[in-house]
């Protein structure tokens, strides 16, 4: 059967396909950053809990860890939303696809939120449990991982779709796909940079030079093992999705080719220990590889779809209506944080 | 159609999401109240200056954040993944109408957060005015989602305007939208309650904590209790906010939503008093696991409640714009004429064939009905249903099921497609392995013809039923309709130029053969007629189908016991009333097995909420339904209740969508009129013309209009929507009659227009005016003779054929004249006057020239 066929059709969309790309991009960009600081803190706090060096960092990190993990499940409703829109004929089938192993996420996302709790709370009073907990939640977490970076394949993977036919009782997943191994890795692995990068910050800030110098070891010993990893994904893309990154496509291959310079600007500047620096072109980095993962998705879907092609209904006041309460909602949480930070100290 | 389905069996019927829905919304409603029960609280704690209070406060903020951050919040997406991997174009459309909607709610979730995050955290470093401001932050956000979801849940339910102008604003602003935020806000505070006395019960006593205690439990009593009176009031506001459509599903049509309702209130109760056991002081331990009992009140309340909101919107996920198994309303004519698995492209088969019929009809069961229905499992069970119907039956419901039942959405797909689903519902699901009605062999009875001497005999003696076939429709311990009752008449006529009917001094009497029954009987009060009513048994005392036992009857002179006149007559009687064919249980005797009635007897409680099955199952105190108790039959006089459809309206109003398109077969699925049965009772002399049913009652559908019309006239429940249900077939629906069924039938003389050559295209809707038009008990123009004493009875007019013995039906014509045909024809009216008669007495035509 040609796969193609199997596509289902996409319903209008209630304003133009680029406001709705901006957002999922922007939105994805926050989720993945506390995505990296969720999993990233749990990591580097189990290899010290692991290795018995740098305790007080791994309490810091597992204390905060939750609170990362919920900013991560909550900003990662948002570009949810806004692929489901933009793709969701894709990512609807492809869920449905490997549903049971979908649904499932939601259970490992708390059970591991709760181990983060675990691990926090019984820190000091209960070592074994603590560690044993975090290690769970390790787990867990990374397993919800692996089940992102196999939908997000397999959705843009068409003619794997056929794999339906002959089981559609939701249990398949895209593990002969080299593309999803590969991202799954490359998106894994940035976890404990960027939270290597995170406790690098928060050792300037308790003055604690060692967890500076730790962390950003972190960060340049991972990102180094980065470079490897995304020639590897690199590798493992289509042939037509590679060769619109080498200059087929002048969008594509820019994003690639800033993602890799502001990657390596990165490890540069960690490698001289400049955090600061470091810190804002890892965030570039990140925001130009959310771009190239945007144009591998568009590049990928061309033959099919484009989501330009999109029908728009009219009516512009729900979008007011969002804008509104998103800038309510932003002045409110700087308030809040203005509040909570003036009371820094006192409690 | 566009989407693939998630194969499920056990777990389907929206178990994921039923289980994971009610689990968020139990939490996230806890997250709105508990966001007002947590800030009040901690003011109440700082103005008694309590330590102690503040410190449960926190304590419970805790409590607050591992529930409903973690749980809350994860779940909450966790609807999101089961929706879309249940009813992903719903989802689709959901999401593509409300994305700016859904995107500010998220504003307000992550606002939600960040608030009760900087609460958890700046509890002992923040001073108490800023800490307050956020709890109020907090609550603001909480109840500003509850705002969100609220608009967009009460849309699917009920969409109002937007279903024409798909305006956001239109769909948002619903018309269950206040009410339902109402109803909603209280559940939220309610809930908070709840939540409260999982913590407050366990304030340690130290520094004065049992009076802290106290006062908090009893708040959090304060807490649960009062919203509910809130909850019942805004309950009964939000049914009465639902348009017509969805109320009537909630109030009258649905048994599930009426069980729904039940528990709410009950689990309401409940919670009413769990809140006010709890506040009775009582040891910690004990209390704190009561509280937590008493917590499950909280989700069974809220769990019924969504339970009520989601069945109320079946058949559709978005009222009148998508149906529960994904398909978008008004396309279904079109699909249906390509074939459903053709145009599905997610369909695994593409077309059903004699080897694939049943794996076909699987696939088609995961389109069409796996997203409500489970297979063994514990969301709405289909097997008990599709055990309930044979092939046939599941075949004829399919065709008809989204109108015989309105929570169900129509069938798509061609007649092979329908056939392949009722084939795996009955065989596979069901289990059931059912053959169609097989010919029955009827063997010829005896039919003695007693002896008449036209030269001596001074007396006619003429017999006739009340009705061309006596139906007997019961079933043994399930339910009794129509029981095997029927009315013998008798005339005894004096012979003479001008003859006289007889009634005074003698005595006439009736003996049944196989000692069925004899007696005497009793002449009409003001009639010159002898008529007895009797109890005939369809069957011989072996069991064997017996339609036509005969009947003997003698008048006897009183003062001398002279025999002034004997004769026979076929009193028609069957129980052969096939049931069985569609709703199964059937055994080889060809009646409704108690298992039948049963089946149906399940379908009627289903649709109209009755708790017939229970009544005829109830053990000792077990007795059959009596059908006509509820529904009046005019047959037999019994009224019924006032406001319900008589048995004939509503038989053939509810059967004329699932029997619809055909002919005189459809008749003959009930009626014991199938050419091959064992009692085919259309034996007169229409049949022999070549004349059905159908020619003077109508196809079942123009006849169950006419009858819907009458019903509809004293707005009785239920006529207008069968009405609106049913295309006739032949005749145009604004032009087929009232009538009254028994009461008015087929008027003979709309044919036989002057009693003259007949035209056949008139008898279907010239009913007659009233009872004493009837074939039955119309007179002559002298008013000495009725209709069937010279005629035969209805359906067996003469010359008639009888399938037991062809003269059963015709013993008085050829006792009499010796010929098969009316009394007096060809000049015979000797058997009466004893010489030739040259004018129409009787009436016209009565002499053919």
């Amino acid at each position: 059967m040609d796969p193609a066929k199997l596509i289902p059709a996409a319903e209008a969309i209630p304003s133009p396909w680029g406001w709705f790309e901006a957002l999922l991009l922007i939105t994805f960009v926050l989720h993945i950053v506390f995505m990296n600081l969720a999993l990233g803190s749990a990591v580097i706090a189990f290899a010290s809990r692991l290795t018995g060096r740098q305790k007080g960092l791994a309490r810091e990190l597992g204390h905060r860890a939750p609170t990362f993990l919920a900013l991560t499940v909550n900003l990662g409703v948002a570009p949810l939303l806004f692929v489901q829109v933009l793709y969701g004929q894709f990512l609807y089938t492809s869920s449905v696809l490997m549903a049971g192993w979908w649904l499932s996420a939601i259970a490992a996302v708390i059970l591991g939120y709760y181990a983060l709790y675990v691990h926090d709370g019984k820190f000091e009073s209960g070592p074994g449990l603590s560690r044993l907990a975090l290690a769970l939640s390790l787990l867990f977490l990374l397993y919800t991982g692996f089940l992102l970076a196999n939908n997000m394949t397999l959705m843009l993977r068409i003619r794997a779709w056929n794999a339906y036919f002959g089981n559609p009782r939701g249990s398949l997943l895209n593990l002969s796909d080299p593309t999803m191994w590969a991202r799954y890795t490359h998106m894994m692995l940035a976890a404990p940079a960027v939270a290597g990068l995170y406790a690098a910050f928060l050792g300037q800030k308790k003055r604690r030079p060692d967890w500076v110098e730790h962390g950003l070891a972190w960060f340049s010993r991972v990102t180094m093992l980065q470079i490897l990893v995304g020639g590897w994904l690199f590798v493992c893309l289509p042939q037509p999705v590679k060769l619109a990154f080498m200059g087929g496509d002048p969008l594509a291959t820019g994003l690639l080719g800033a993602s890799v310079l502001l990657g390596l600007g990165a490890l540069m500047a960690s490698l001289q220990k400049k955090v600061g620096l470091t810190a804002v072109l890892a965030l570039a980095a990140i925001v130009c590889m959310a771009a190239t993962r945007d144009q591998v998705r568009l590049v990928t879907l061309a033959p099919y779809f484009s989501p330009a092609s999109l029908p728009v209904t009219a009516g512009i006041s729900p979008l007011v209506m969002f804008m509104a309460a998103l800038a309510f909602g932003l002045a409110a949480i700087a308030y809040m944080l203005k509040v909570y930070a003036k009371s820094a100290g006192r409690g | 159609m566009e989407y693939p389905i998630w194969h499920l069996t056990m777990l389907a019927g929206g178990f994921w999401i039923a289980l994971i829905g009610t689990f968020h919304v139990f939490l996230a409603h806890f997250a709105v109240g508990g966001g007002l029960y947590l800030t009040l609280s901690e003011i109440y704690a700082r103005r008694r200056h309590s330590p102690v209070l503040l410190a449960h406060v926190k304590q419970h903020t805790r409590f607050f954040l591992l529930i409903t951050m973690v749980a809350g919040g994860v779940t909450g997406v966790g609807i999101w993944f089961t929706i879309g991997l249940l009813s992903p174009q719903a989802t689709s459309t959901l999401v593509k109408t409300f994305v700016y909607g859904f995107a500010t709610e998220w504003v307000f979730f992550l606002c939600e957060i960040v608030s009760l995050l900087i609460y958890y955290y700046g509890f002992d470093r923040m001073g108490a005015d800023d800490h307050l401001r956020m709890g109020w932050l907090y609550f603001l956000f909480a109840y500003l989602s509850l705002f969100m979801i609220n608009g967009i849940v009460g849309f699917m339910l009920t969409p109002g305007a937007w279903t024409t102008t798909h305006n956001f604003w239109d769909g948002f602003f619903n018309p269950t939208f206040w009410p339902q935020l109402l109803l909603r806000t209280a559940i939220a505070f309610s809930l908070a309650g709840l939540f409260g006395f999982v913590t407050a019960t366990r304030i340690p006593s130290e520094n004065g904590g049992d009076s802290a205690r106290e006062g908090m439990v009893r708040l959090a009593a304060a807490w649960t209790i009062l919203p509910l009176l809130v909850c019942v009031a805004s309950g009964w506001w939000y049914i009465h906010a639902l348009p017509q459509a969805q109320q009537e599903m909630v109030l009258l049509r649905s048994a599930r939503i009426g069980g729904f309702i039940k528990v709410f209130l009950v689990f309401a109760g409940a919670a009413a008093l769990g809140a006010l056991v709890l506040a009775v002081k009582m040891p910690g331990r004990i209390r704190f696991s009561l509280a937590l009992v008493v917590l499950l009140t909280g989700w069974g309340l809220i769990g019924s409640f969504e339970f009520v909101r989601e069945a109320a919107r079946k058949p559709y996920l978005i009222y009148g714009h998508t149906y529960s198994n994904g398909m978008h309303v008004g396309t279904e004519e079109a699909t249906s004429a390509k074939g459903y698995l053709a145009t599905a492209k997610w369909a695994r088969i593409r077309e059903v064939t004699a080897e694939n019929k049943l794996q076909a009809g699987a696939e088609l069961y995961q389109h069409e009905c796996a997203s409500c229905h489970s297979i063994g499992g514990p969301m709405n069970n289909i097997k008990p249903w599709a055990a309930s119907l044979t092939e046939r039956g599941m075949t004829s419901l399919l065709g008809a099921i989204s109108k015989v039942n309105p929570a169900m959405p129509p069938f798509v797909g061609n007649q092979a497609e329908k056939e392949a689903l009722a084939g795996y519902l009955s065989e596979v699901l069901g289990g059931r392995k059912d053959a169609d009605l097989g010919a029955v062999a009827i063997a010829e009875e005896n039919t003695e013809i007693p002896p008449f001497d036209p030269n001596t005999a001074q007396y006619v003696l003429l017999a006739w039923p009340n009705l061309g076939m006596t139906m007997v429709v019961q079933s043994q311990g399930a339910f009794i309709l129509r029981p095997p009752s029927l009315e013998l008449n008798a005339q005894l006529v004096k012979r003479g130029e001008s003859p006289a009917k007889v009634t005074d001094g003698v005595e006439l009497s009736y003996s049944i053969e196989n000692n069925a029954g004899a007696g005497t009987m009793k002449a009409l009060p003001g009639s010159d007629w002898f008529r007895t009513a009797l109890t005939v048994s369809p069957r011989k005392p072996n069991g064997a189908l017996n339609p036509y036992p005969l009947a003997t009857i003698t008048a006897v002179d009183m003062a001398t016991k002279a025999l002034l006149g004997i004769t026979r007559v076929a009193l028609p009687v069957s129980d052969e009333v096939a049931c069985a064919g569609c709703h199964g249980g059937g055994d080889d005797k060809g009646n409704i097995s108690g298992e039948t009635g049963l089946n149906i007897l399940r379908i009627h409680d289903r649709l109209n909420r009755t708790n017939l099955v229970a009544q005829a199952r109830a053990g000792d105190k077990a007795k059959p339904v009596l059908c006509t108790n509820c529904h009046g039959d005019p047959l037999t006089g019994k009224a019924g209740r006032s406001d319900l459809l008589s048995v004939s309206a509503a038989l053939h109003g509810f059967h004329a969508n699932t029997l619809k398109g055909q002919g005189a077969e459809a008749c003959a699925r009930c009626h014991p009129s199938r050419p091959d049965g064992g009692t085919r009772f259309q034996r007169g002399l229409h049949a022999q013309m070549g004349l059905d049913c159908t020619n003077c009652h109508g196809p079942l559908e123009d006849h169950a209009i006419g009858l819907l019309k009458r019903e509809l006239e004293s707005g009785k429940r239920g006529a207008k929507r069968l009405i609106s249900q049913i295309a006739p077939q032949a005749a145009d629906k604004a032009s087929i009659p009232p009538r009254t069924a028994w009461v008015q039938t087929p008027d003979c003389l709309a044919c036989h227009k002057d009693f003259g050559v007949p035209d056949p295209s008139q008898a279907f809707g010239h009913w007659t005016k009233g009872p004493d038009e009837r074939f039955r008990t119309r007179l002559d123009e002298m008013g000495a003779l009725s209709c069937p004493a010279c005629h035969g009875p209805q359906h067996a007019l003469y010359p008639s054929l009888n399938p037991y013995g062809k003269d059963r039906d015709m013993i008085q014509p050829m006792q009499y004249q010796k010929l098969p045909k009316p009394l007096g024809s060809d000049g015979n009216c000797t058997v009466c006057h004893k010489v030739k008669m040259d004018i129409d007495g009787h009436h016209p035509n009565t002499i053919r020239k």
